[in-house]
């Protein structure tokens, strides 16, 4: 789940503040609690949905800012040792936050995408034989001319590269996360719903909806329905797609299931409100610092002189 | 992290696009591709694809790999996940990053023990991936 945020028209935001405090103790552990949004933000335009957690995690193009950055220290190292190590440019790809839930849950990613990872690019569904090659727009990223250039290295060159992975320098583009007590506990929490153990009224809902259409759920892939193909685009996969996604919309499905989550992360959540709170302050420092350095670094983008 | 080759092990280039047996410690992903082994450390079955994204029903890497590798060359990261076993479906997974075009992060001797970085894959870092993938896709392409 991305925790980009993006309200716009149409989206539905529903935002509870959690306030109150009587002693120090209690009045900093409320004050990291109100910091802890519990809202779920459906995002059609963009394809995102933002539950509680995401707020706290890196999404696609965080994830992208902080490892160019990473590969940038490297680089830039590996030439100060003579070796002519290119890295790829980062760009800000909107397409990276949209999402699946249960499958498609926009028209726009179903008429795009079938049941294909709506996050994909066009380039990538060229380079996964989705599409023809001949298909959508051209890769933003330069990633033809570091192949050109990293292809000359020596065995010797990559092992100087990947050495200079090690470098004290990247630390300050990384973030630690997963051995929080949370993770575990936010899996748990949320496991039923996705395995369709508890919340059943939804899925059950839009089973029947898919039924009156003449639809078979395909309840080994909950959200889905036989026939339903995440490797091809073509016309039959649309039709089928949009018709899922059109009794999604008739049943509030993504609505509902997304409130549902959001509620089971909440309670984790709140309980460990100092620790997620400073786990978000660390990614947007790092975040921050990337996306300086990046921007203080393009030699690194391009071949070495 | 999982990085580092191994330094003076027997090195056998395979060229493949299908299914094969790769004797123990030797490792080579072919430009273009993404690989997995059964065993861990790169051994056993191998299966090496490039292209299209697929499902690996009815290989003998279904849900069954060990050790993971890839080396796009028009694509920075293969995605693995394990199939629809998470309806929000890229939540539980990892990511590894092309040999060529990165140099760090593109292999894993062991899946059992987590892959790749936190950063791609928040919700399932740390997660026991061994015998787990079913699915995979290039991306940054």
């Amino acid at each position: 789940m991305s925790k980009f945020v993006s309200v716009v028209a149409g989206a539905l935001v529903t935002t509870v503040l959690v306030a109150g405090c009587s002693s120090p103790d209690e009045g900093a552990d409320a004050r990291a609690q109100s910091a802890i949004d519990v809202s779920v933000t459906l995002d059609e335009e963009n394809g995102t949905i933002v539950l509680p957690y995401d707020r706290f995690i890196p999404d696609r193009v965080d994830a992208s800012l902080l490892q160019t950055a990473q590969q940038v220290v490297a680089t830039l190292c590996a030439r100060e040792q003579g070796v002519g190590f290119m890295t790829g440019r980062f760009v800000e790809i909107p397409t990276y936050r949209s999402e699946p839930f249960y499958g498609p849950w926009t028209l726009a990613q179903a008429e795009r995408y079938g049941f294909v990872s709506p996050f994909l690019t066009d380039a990538d569904l060229r380079a996964n034989g989705i599409v023809p090659e001949d298909y959508g727009s051209p890769s933003l990223l330069n990633n033809a001319e570091v192949a050109a250039v990293n292809e000359k290295l020596t065995d010797e060159d990559r092992a100087v590269v990947e050495e200079c992975y090690r470098s004290p320098e990247r630390a300050e583009f990384t973030v630690k996360g997963g051995g929080g007590p949370w993770d575990d506990e936010l899996r748990q929490a949320e496991e039923p719903i996705l395995a369709g153990e508890t919340l059943t009224e939804p899925l059950d809902e839009l089973y029947a909806c898919y039924r009156e259409r003449g639809l078979e759920p395909d309840t080994a892939r909950p959200g889905l329905v036989v026939g339903a193909d995440p490797g091809r685009i073509d016309e039959e996969q649309v039709a089928l797609a949009v018709q899922t996604v059109e009794c999604k919309q008739e049943t509030d499905f993504t609505r509902r299931v997304a409130d549902a989550l959001a509620a089971a992360q909440a309670e984790v959540l709140l309980d460990y409100a100092d620790e997620v709170v400073a786990q978000g302050e660390e990614l947007q420092r790092a975040l921050d610092a990337a996306q300086r350095y990046v921007a203080a670094h393009p030699e690194a983008f391009e071949p070495p002189a | 992290m999982k990085l580092g080759r191994v330094v003076g092990a027997l090195a056998v280039t395979v060229a493949f696009v299908g299914v094969g047996i790769a004797p123990a410690s030797a490792y080579t992903c072919n430009s273009g591709m993404m690989c997995l082994w059964k065993d861990r450390s790169y051994s056993g079955t191998i299966i090496g694809r490039s292209g299209t994204v697929g499902s690996l029903g009815g290989t003998a890497l279904d849900n069954a790999a060990s050790s993971a590798a890839t080396n796009g060359k028009s694509c920075r990261k293969t995605w693995w996940a394990g199939g629809y076993t998470n309806p929000t479906w890229d939540a539980y997974g990892f990511a590894l990053w092309s040999e060529q075009l990165t140099g760090s992060n593109y292999r894993d001797p062991n899946l059992s023990n987590g892959a790749g970085f936190y950063e791609d894959a928040p919700r399932g870092y740390n997660q026991n991936m061994e015998d787990y993938i079913s699915s995979w896709q290039f991306i940054d392409c």
